[in-house]
């Protein structure tokens, strides 16, 4: 029988060490291919892991100084702390920075699923209008107070976020099943969408109050002040519904890797695999927004920390975009509070600051 | 056994394939789609793959009819000659893999004849592989990744120990077994095309179309897959639809052609056959003569374009 041969290729030096060069028959390449596996799981749970001392780091800085033992205390024995270091740590402390972490976790993995689906490496969630949505549907409760009837006041900022956020994205999800757009076509209209609301938000802040106008600044800076139980057990939940749902097509979306036609040609239904994604995506983005204002760095560059650390089987890159997202979010949060001291800045600020180092390390080794 | 018949294709308010019929198709041959740039092939390809919809013609079909038991690949068969020849004589497909060890790993075939256009996507990439013409994007995924992903279907049905196997054989056979590991985004131009076909021959399926998987190779790889493609095509029994544009190739390698001229089919039959010079006139617009070489094959030669 024939075989090819590219005597050149064999033995590159740019194969990540522990990995045959040349596996000689199929049980070397499952023993290859499985060491291969257990690397990136390893990175993975290496990843998660990093996640309790990043966490740990961030409850325990803030303005009033908080040791290690009453936050234990605190933590174990709620009953028998002061009243000051009890509502410190499970009303101020905890809630902001499982928020941090939850925003991350939404963000990077609604970020890594946009960039699979629609094959751009620009894509994120503020590349295709859902956050300027939001922010257009934020600007209107902070400026002309309009929101959906029988909204509570404190509410109307988010709902409307959420509300708009979703809109943006069913919209896109409309084109996409009946206009039969292409994914090129999708991006386009997307950033069509971020020109046409960022122009309405414009109109309305130069109409704004300066009161008004102070708030929605802050507002699209980006902040974890909402930052409550019930909103972070929400956001925990959507994370965990919405990845265990795109694990399920992890298979699918990484054959999607490989091009639409040549997906298609598997017998991959590509069009429904598509609207899926969207859905989980906006979902999200939508959710993660609305409570935490435009943060726009996570979402566009935790995916490509991710491609590089990981790979695009989409098993190890979907997990490990929400893990990353998560943990520049909580380091964020954490160099928020600690860059100026006695000020917390706006963490859409600092994310981009606390990512660009991470990225930049991972641009320079090959992917596990 | 493959029938095109009145296969339309419109896109764009422009009819690209114009009620398109063929003669019936037999499996275990390699038939080149050949014609000018702009007459259909890769068009042709995309309707059979079911890539775009071409139902329009009135009675538009595509039917595929099985043809009985196929021959098995030599690798599936390993340990054959330590049975007796007559424990092995009469003995059905299922009890043959039992005897001799080796399990069936080709995703389920149906048994009847169906019509492709009418087929769900699942169940036409059981019977249709197709390699698009671009290459395989420079992704960070192994080249192995890229065959588990293309052969889901094996994974889903017979598990990961099954498409390993598959997916091992055919990178082997193609050279390509020390790349298994290596990201597409670190091989060449050519390693890609390979990493496609192998794609493509790792689902074993009756009907393969591939668009031009020359077009990055050099002169000796182009010559091993075409030499691989006919070995595979007969051992397995398989139809495999290849487009090329090097006439001499189709002249040297394949059964059969397909040649196509504005949308539409302007002969069929063996390469030698069709490619005369009044052909090569008519539909590429060239001065051209076909003469066998030395070693008795007959070589396309073009002396310029007509005037």
């Amino acid at each position: 029988m024939n075989r090819l041969s590219y005597p050149s290729a064999s033995g590159s030096e740019r194969d990540p060490p522990g990995a045959p060069g040349a596996p000689p028959d199929a049980t070397a390449l499952a023993q290859g291919y499985q060491a291969l596996l257990r690397r990136r799981w390893l990175a993975l749970a290496l990843l998660a892991l990093a996640l309790v001392p990043a966490l740990a780091a961030d409850v325990l800085t803030g303005p009033a100084g908080l040791g290690l033992a009453s936050f234990w205390q605190a933590l174990w024995q709620p009953a028998e702390v002061p009243d000051v270091i009890r509502v410190i740590v499970w009303e101020l402390r905890l809630p902001h920075a499982l928020m941090a972490l939850a925003v991350g976790l939404s963000l990077g993995l609604a970020g890594a699923e946009m960039q699979t689906v629609l094959d751009n490496p620009l894509a994120s969630p503020f590349t295709l209008g859902v956050a300027s949505a939001a922010a257009l549907g934020a600007a209107l409760a902070l400026v002309l107070g309009w929101s959906l009837p029988g909204v509570p006041e404190a509410w109307m900022v988010a709902v409307n976020a959420f509300v708009f956020a979703m809109l943006a994205a069913l919209l896109l999800d409309a084109l996409a099943r009946w206009g039969g757009l292409s994914t090129s076509g999708l991006v386009l209209f997307g950033i069509a969408l971020v020109f046409s609301f960022n122009a309405v938000l414009s109109l309305l802040q130069f109409a704004a109050s300066s009161q008004a106008l102070q708030a929605l600044v802050f507002w699209t800076m980006g902040s974890l002040e909402q930052a409550t139980w019930p909103v972070v057990g929400t956001l925990l939940l959507a994370v965990a519904a919405m990845l265990s749902w795109s694990l399920y097509d992890a298979r699918l979306l990484t054959a999607l890797r490989l091009g639409e036609a040549r997906a298609a040609s598997f017998g991959i239904p590509v069009a429904r695999l598509r609207q899926r994604a969207l859905l989980r995506i906006s979902l999200l983005a939508a959710l993660a927004v609305a409570f935490a204002g435009t943060i726009g760095f996570v979402g566009l560059m935790a995916p490509h920390m991710a491609r590089l650390l990981l790979g695009e089987d989409q098993r190890h890159y979907l997990p490990g975009s929400a893990l990353l997202g998560g943990l520049v979010m909580v380091l964020a949060a954490l160099a928020s509070k600690s860059l100026i001291p006695g000020l917390v800045l706006p963490i859409g600020i600092v994310t981009a600051l606390v990512g660009v180092p991470f990225f930049l390390v991972l641009l320079w080794r090959r992917p596990l | 056994m493959l029938t095109i018949r009145n296969l339309r294709l419109d896109l764009g308010g422009r009819t690209i394939l114009h009620d398109l019929s063929a003669e019936p198709l037999a499996g275990g041959q390699l038939i080149a789609v050949l014609g000018p740039n702009g007459s259909g092939k890769t068009s042709l390809l995309r309707a059979l793959a079911g890539q775009v919809r071409a139902t329009q013609g009135a009675g538009a079909q595509v039917r595929h009819e099985p043809q009985g038991v196929e021959v098995e690949r030599p690798h599936d068969l390993r340990g054959v000659g330590e049975h007796r020849p007559h424990e092995l004589m009469g003995a059905g497909e299922q009890q043959l893999h039992e005897l001799t060890g080796a399990k069936a790993q080709r995703p389920h075939e149906p048994q009847h004849a169906v019509d492709l256009l009418r087929l769900g996507a699942e169940a036409r990439a059981r019977l249709v592989a197709y390699l698009p013409q671009d290459l395989p994007p420079a992704v960070s995924l192994r080249a192995l990744e890229a065959l588990l992903v293309a052969d889901w279907q094996r994974g889903r049905l017979h598990g990961r120990a099954a498409s390993l196997r598959a997916a091992q054989a055919v990178l082997a056979r193609l050279g390509l077994g020390d790349l298994a590991l290596r990201a597409l985004d670190t091989l060449s131009g050519g390693q890609r095309q390979l990493v496609g076909l192998a794609q493509v021959l790792v689902r074993e399926v009756p009907i393969q179309l591939l668009d031009e998987p020359l077009s990055a190779l050099d002169l000796r790889h182009q010559a091993q897959v075409m030499q691989l493609l006919a070995a595979e095509t007969r051992e397995r029994g398989c139809l495999t639809l290849i487009v090329l544009h090097d006439l001499n190739v189709a002249l040297q390698y394949t059964q059969g052609c397909l040649l196509l001229q504005a949308g539409r089919l302007v002969a069929q039959g063996a390469p030698e056959a069709v490619l005369t010079p009044d052909t090569l006139a008519r539909v590429w617009g060239v001065r051209a003569r076909t003469e066998r070489c030395s070693r008795g094959i007959p070589r396309v030669l073009v002396d310029g374009p007509l005037v």
